[in-house]
């Protein structure tokens, strides 16, 4: 019964998984990397860690800002396209712009617009955030550059520079794309990170850890932290002048704690790599299971029933078959099919047919036994002696009977498909970019080394382990429960 | 039909089945992707800086690769120099870049390593796995026998990977007892005090291969204990007042191991192909470490080498089962 309960479980979410499954399994950064499931925060030790978090508002207005000399401000309503706002992952379409309009005179260097927010910040340090903000350059004449500039005061009173964003280019008032994407006239978007590589906030600090981690160092107490975000114009030879709307300014820590599974190294949602990994655990399975069983119930029907050479013949392959070494010789095709540009594509139908090809011989081995026996039951007598022919013996008597067997061996052959596509996905981790248990459990062990830093990575260890194991044992259970119904010899006396 | 008739008969199926499994072992080797088989010399051989001389050289490599394969004579001179090193154990050289020298003496330098590992294991599982399937049978349906079959269930559904997995974050990684690569840790040490280490190294994938085997034998050993329990002689042994210890140990235990012991000769392949991962997790170098390096690092013939003597561990395995099958049980000679 519990088998049934669970197995439907996973068959649920197998069919389910486009609508609970949440964010694409492979996008990297949903949470920070190592995040741990949401609910581990009920322990003392993952207590305070930070969810996703935008720590500022998306919307002008709510910030202090003041403009510089020769400069003048204005809100106005912006309405960014949507890709944009949401990279700036403030979930409100549109937000009060600031229109900043600054005559520059030549050779000056002045922050024309200055913005603060103080938010409080409550949480451990996050390893990673992101910030930035969106602008939209309306008309620059005359500069010979101008850039934005964050800076987090921190509660100390320390002031982090994190980056200064050069928005200018010479071929930019050509209206060329520079390198970094920003048009005249459109929004833009400046996208920081401290997972960035060429944000180069890894000499603040000593975090021991290179370049990664370099939001351990920065937010690494609790209280209020005031973000800054200015944007500095560079006069040129003979005056000049500005105006750029700026909007959506953003600092998103990733999360340290993150939703029903967490994450792994890379940030991804394993919740999502469980989910879309029981397609292919459950596919692989079945498919695997229902032809090996056809395969075998009709050869082994066909070898009882005709006897002879035919079942000579069939039993002796099926000899052949049962004493190749499984994995070994699994291994050995699946490096053939990801080496196959061709092949690869369909790995797992490979999968199946190479189990199918293996596994039949045992099946047809019990079914032919059992035909065996009813053959000489006194009703295939009877209809032998009334004339029928073989076929209709086969279709009329010995498939009904054989029926209980068949389903048994369905359920009981599951698990050994579940467990050696898991072992192969294990081991050839690059086979398939498709997300399965046993690739989860893979990059996982790929990490393990790093893993003791980060909490032992629990949540990735064993939430896929556990999953094949309910999976396998359900279907075990199913298949020792149908064997007992269908088979009276085994019930207890 | 007569023992020494059954005998020869099974036999002459081995002999047949050898020869079937050779064939697809070679062809198998054949339909190997091209690029794989000598035509990219990279594959065994990649220059820091390409000159001339370097170009040079890998082509002479790759000659003498080729050759060394048999990838310049026709596949029927291959098929027959191929069935003829199955005999001569002459199965050719490393190719893979990690080993060299000849296959043949590769593999009996690994093949200890997993003969002790996987013959130490498979003792200590059988040992514990009879007298527990014996256990529980006798207090079939009470608290005692539901625990330890959903838990030994529980264990034989576990894949050997993530067994491996959890001992070595456990013992590895997190209490840091054990090294985490066998071969590396066993690799620094010589003489007298390598045999400790050997030791030391094989305490964990011994324990991760242990707990994978005891549940096939529980299981197995459960249900034939229970038939063996519905017989007339242990009702015999009862009504002679034997205590229950010496019923279930003494008859009990010796009438239900016989089809375990059958059972086990049959299912070696599967033993075998839990050996493979668990010794790839450990870093353990024998044969099931090596069938997976050897195909990592596309050394080919030591992987057709290695598939070859694993396929005949089997077969011989099930002609032994066979046979005393047929010694032990007169039904089965027809």
């Amino acid at each position: 019964m519990a088998g049934v309960v669970i197995i439907v479980f996973f068959g649920l979410m197998a069919l389910l998984a486009p609508y609970i499954a949440g964010p694409s399994p492979t996008q990297p950064y949903v949470a920070g990397p190592w995040a741990v499931p949401a609910w581990a925060t009920v322990f003392p030790q993952y207590r305070g860690l930070p969810p996703n978090l935008s720590a500022v508002p998306p919307s002008m207005s709510a910030w202090r800002s003041a403009a510089g000399p020769g400069a003048s401000v204005e809100l106005v309503q912006a309405q960014p396209p949507g890709d944009l706002v949401s990279r700036t992952r403030q979930g409100v379409p549109s937000a009060d712009a600031a229109l900043i309009s600054a005559l520059v005179p030549p050779g000056s260097r002045d922050v024309v617009y200055t913005a603060n927010y103080t938010f409080n910040y409550e949480y451990e340090p996050p390893y990673e955030f992101a910030f930035g903000a969106l602008v939209k350059p309306i008309s620059v004449e005359n500069l010979s550059d101008f850039y934005l500039r964050f800076l987090l005061v921190r509660p100390d009173g320390t002031v982090v520079r994190l980056t200064s964003y050069e928005v200018m280019s010479s071929s930019f008032q050509e209206d060329i794309s520079y390198d970094n994407g920003f048009r005249l006239g459109n929004w833009n978007i400046a996208y920081l990170s401290t997972t960035l590589p060429d944000v180069n906030l890894a000499a603040f600090g000593p975090s021991g850890l290179g370049m990664t981690n370099t939001g351990l160092d920065i937010l690494s107490e609790r209280g209020n932290y005031t973000l800054v975000v200015q944007v500095v114009a560079l006069g040129g030879s003979s005056p000049g002048s500005l105006k750029v709307e700026l909007a959506y300014p953003f600092l998103f820590v990733y999360g340290r704690q993150y939703g029903l599974l967490g994450s792994d190294n890379m940030g991804r949602d394993l919740w999502s790599q469980f989910v879309w990994g029981s397609r292919i655990s459950i596919e692989v399975g079945l498919l695997a299971s229902i032809f090996t069983v056809v395969v075998g119930m009709y050869l082994g029907v066909i070898a009882g029933v005709f006897g002879g050479a035919v079942d000579e013949f069939l039993m002796r392959v099926a000899d052949v078959f049962l004493v190749i070494p499984f994995l070994p010789l699994a291994i050995v095709v699946v490096y053939m099919l990801t080496h196959s540009a061709f092949l690869s594509s369909e790995l797992y139908l490979w999968l199946i047919l190479l189990f199918v090809v293996l596994s039949w011989p045992a099946v047809a081995r019990v079914i032919r036994s059992q035909t065996l026996s009813l053959k000489e039951r006194g009703y295939v007598e009877a209809a032998r002696g009334l004339g029928a022919g073989r076929l209709h013996i086969i279709r009329r008597h010995i498939l009904p009977n054989v029926m209980g067997l068949v389903y048994a061996n369905l359920a009981l052959n599951v698990p050994g498909f579940i467990l050696t596509e898991a072992a192969l996905d294990f081991l050839f981790p690059g086979a398939s970019t498709v997300p399965t248990w046993g690739r989860m459990l893979s990059k996982a062990f790929d990490h393990a080394a790093s893993a003791a830093y980060y909490g032992f990575g629990w949540w990735w260890f064993i939430f896929p382990g556990i999953a094949i194991v309910l999976l396998s044992l359900s279907f075990v259970l199913l298949g020792y429960a149908l064997d007992e119904i269908f088979n009276p010899r085994l019930r207890q006396r | 039909m007569s023992l020494v008739g059954y005998i020869l008969r099974r036999l002459a199926l081995t002999a047949v089945i050898m020869v079937v499994i050779a064939a697809i072992n070679f062809l198998l080797f054949q339909v190997m992707p091209f690029t794989l088989l000598g035509i990219n010399p990279e594959v065994w051989y990649v220059p820091a800086i390409s000159t001339s001389h370097n170009l040079q050289y890998i082509t002479e490599i790759r000659e003498r690769v080729i050759s060394e394969l048999g990838f310049n004579l026709p596949i029927q001179y291959r098929f027959l120099r191929y069935m003829e090193s199955l005999f001569t154990f002459h199965f050719g050289y490393n190719v893979g870049g990690v080993l060299s020298g000849p296959v043949s003496a590769t593999i009996a330098r690994f093949a200890p390593y997993t003969i002790l590992l996987l013959g130490g294991s498979t003792v200590a599982s059988f040992i514990i796995g009879e007298y527990l399937g014996v256990f529980s049978a006798s207090r079939r349906g009470r608290p005692a026998d539901k625990v330890s079959f959903v838990t030994l269930l529980f264990l034989y559904s576990m894949p050997s990977f993530w067994i491996g997995m959890l001992l070595l974050l456990a013992f590895a990684y997190y209490l840091k007892l054990a090294p985490s690569s066998a071969a590396a840790y066993m690799s620094q040490f010589t003489g007298a005090s390598y045999y400790a280490a050997v030791l030391r190294a094989m305490a964990l994938p011994f324990l991760s291969l242990t707990l994978i085997s005891i549940g096939g034998f529980y299981l197995i050993m459960r249900s034939s204990a229970l038939e063996v329990m519905g017989e007339d002689y242990i009702l015999m042994a009862r009504a002679k007042g034997l205590r229950e210890r010496d019923v279930l140990y003494r008859h009990v235990l010796r009438n239900a191991v016989l089809p375990v012991m059958t059972v086990f000769a049959i299912s070696l392949g599967f033993v075998l192909s839990g050996a493979v991962i668990t010794e790839t997790i450990f870093g353990w170098p024998g044969l099931g470490y090596w069938t997976y390096m050897a195909i990592i690092t596309q050394d080919f013939p030591l992987e057709q080498a290695i598939f070859f003597v694993i396929s005949l561990m089997v077969v011989l395995a099930n002609l032994i089962a066979d046979l005393l099958y047929g010694l032990l049980d007169p039904r089965i000679r027809r």
